[in-house]
């Protein structure tokens, strides 16, 4: 099963410990900290079997000169994250499954999220990592 | 010359007193639209407001002609009103954002001075007020009748905490006759019912700001929290998990249980502070059993350390049914519920174990609502404290739980009612029986209806 997951998560360094069962498995773990990091390994060759996204994330970290136009914009949503979501599924066009890990995810957001083609919604508070592993295998088996 | 119509004491009185009775602003600027015109014999009002009281400036600006002017075109200081009302409409209607200083109302504004006309068409009569004071008559015949009668205006300053901050104004279209001074004095008095309304619709707005502000503080606060808790909850089950030695190992599991004690705390202090309504909830259909297992799945190690033992959810009548719910807030009340019963619950002597039981039944046959009890033993709960529900108070200590190490900000039950009762409409209650040296069998029951009202 192990593969390559994507996870964009600016608190990346503080609450990895929640991927680290999926790690010890064998999945490789690739870590994006802004919606520009992300977007620019979006562009790129790799290719993931998971990607996993925070709602709550900065457009970039530090002061870039500045940001393409499609990441601007995201600014504008209610959350960053959900720019890039709308980004993946409709421009891009990603075919691999979307999980949001996210505090900001309530019951009502989730269902917005789910429509719009996420596979899973996790509220990331009091998520023990077994959880996410199962969620992760879950949307793996279904793919 | 004098003014012909008289209103009479008892319509004054009563149209002042339907003015007094409202308390919503738009309510009473409609309200004023329809009453001011019968106390002067006028056929309309129009209330002209600075854009602060009447909503969002969108940049278009009119002369007091009517003509559209962009603001880079003033040549001095201008203040914008907003119009709310036409005169020949008796409701409020909508804005309109004239350039004060231009205009009949534009005049008063800027002098704060009350203006009676016999006729606004008549040019000499405007400018021998005011030489720089345009109006087009041709307009103004024209938007009325082209009957040849005289069009009287008359017009009073709104003040609001010593300032200008409007205009209201009436005409006539069918009496030829100017406005009187007792027309003025009337007027005036309305004039001053609505500078009442404006100070307290300034009071309001800012009571909001602060609370929006308030809202939007907790809710990043509770963000920042939650993010070290995840974290902390995340290794200790890591270490929990792959470290061999048994004393690291219960270590490990003592860390996640004041990790999750935490947790529930920061959730009750952010419910508690973040607003006096629930924000709109989607609600779905999940089983009962759900958040009930949540909840005693949580506390379960922590009840075992005191030896006592959460039992499973268990159906008293039939398999646990589907209710709508918002998952997420039932799971936050239920952990509350069984967690006050972990604390309160009197730790295992070596003969007698503890229970907490938590079951379900249906209230009766109509299968329409769902009765949930948590039951404990150990610290009660005082006759008085349950008949005036003040065990259900936010930051109420339980008088009988005078133990220091029953440690809590006495939160939890009122977030757990909030969410029970405001948020799905059920109800819960309590009863706390003695059983003899200082121990109490209690009883929390949950009621919920199976579907919300829609």
């Amino acid at each position: 099963m192990p593969g390559k997951i994507l996870w964009v998560e600016d608190d990346y360094w503080h609450v990895k410990g929640l991927l680290r069962p999926l790690e010890k498995e064998g999945f490789a773990i690739e870590a994006a900290t802004s919606a520009l990091e992300a977007y620019e390994i979006l562009q790129g060759e790799e290719t993931y079997d998971v990607i996993i996204v925070d709602l709550i994330l900065p457009c970039a970290v530090g002061s870039p000169e500045e940001l393409p136009p499609t990441v601007a914009k995201w600014d504008l949503e209610e959350y960053t994250g959900l720019g890039l979501l709308k980004w993946m599924l409709f421009d891009l066009e990603v075919t691999v499954p979307l999980i949001v890990l996210s505090v900001a995810a309530t019951e009502d957001l989730a269902n917005t999220l789910l429509e719009l083609g996420v596979r899973k919604v996790l509220p990331k508070r009091g998520l023990f990592p077994p959880q996410l592993q199962a969620v992760v295998h879950a949307v793996l088996e279904d793919t | 010359m004098l003014g012909r119509f008289r209103v009479s004491t008892i319509q004054l009185m009563e149209s002042i007193q339907r003015i007094l009775s409202i308390t919503n602003f738009e309510e009473l600027l409609e309200a004023i639209i329809r009453e001011a015109p019968g106390l002067v014999n006028g056929s309309g009002c129009s209330i002209y407001l600075i854009p602060e009281f009447v909503g969002k400036y969108d940049g278009r600006l009119v002369d007091g002609k009517g003509k559209e002017i962009l603001a880079s075109e003033l040549d001095r200081e201008f203040v914008v009103l907003a119009a709310t009302s036409r005169p020949k409409h008796k409701k409020l209607i909508g804005q309109a954002f004239y350039v004060a200083g231009s205009g009949l109302t534009g005049w008063i504004f800027q002098h704060g001075q009350p203006l009676c006309l016999p006729d606004m068409a008549d040019q000499r009569e405007i400018q021998g007020i005011d030489s720089d004071l345009e109006i087009d008559s041709y307009r103004i015949s024209d938007y009325y009748y082209r009957t040849g009668d005289k069009k009287p205006f008359l017009g009073v300053p709104i003040y609001e905490d010593g300032q200008i901050a409007g205009v209201i104004g009436v005409y006539r279209t069918d009496e030829g006759s100017r406005f009187s001074v007792e027309d003025l004095r009337l007027l005036e008095t309305v004039a001053s019912r609505l500078t009442l309304a404006l100070t307290n619709f300034r009071l309001f707005e800012r009571l909001r700001t602060e609370q929006d502000e308030r809202l939007q503080l907790v809710v990043s606060l509770g963000h920042e929290i939650n993010t070290p808790i995840q974290s902390m909850l995340a290794d200790a089950y890591n270490i929990r998990h792959e470290v061999a030695d048994p004393e690291l190992k219960r270590i490990a599991e003592h860390s996640i249980e004041e990790i999750k004690r935490l947790h529930l705390l920061s959730e009750n202090i952010f419910f508690a502070f973040s607003s006096e309504e629930f924000p709109k909830r989607a609600f779905s259909k999940h089983s009962i059993y759900r958040p009930l297992k949540d909840a005693c799945d949580l506390f379960r190690g922590e009840a075992e350390a005191k030896g006592c033992i959460i039992g499973e959810p268990t159906p008293v009548d039939s398999p646990f049914p589907d209710i709508e719910m918002s998952l997420f807030d039932l799971t936050f009340a239920f952990r509350n519920l069984v967690h006050n019963a972990v604390k309160y619950s009197f730790s295992a002597r070596r003969e007698r174990e503890r229970f907490i039981r938590v079951t379900g039944q249906w209230v009766d046959d109509s299968r329409q609502r769902y009765a949930i009890e948590i039951q404990n033993y150990g610290v009660g709960i005082t006759q008085e404290e349950i008949e005036t529900g003040s065990i259900f108070e936010p930051e109420h200590r339980g008088t009988l739980a005078s133990d220091r190490h029953r440690t809590g900000g006495g939160l939890g039950l009122a977030q757990a009612r909030r969410v029970i009762e405001d948020l799905h409409r059920g109800k819960i209650e309590v009863k706390s029986e003695p059983m003899g040296g200082g121990a109490y069998l209690t009883t929390f029951t949950v009621i919920l209806p199976v579907k919300q009202p829609e």
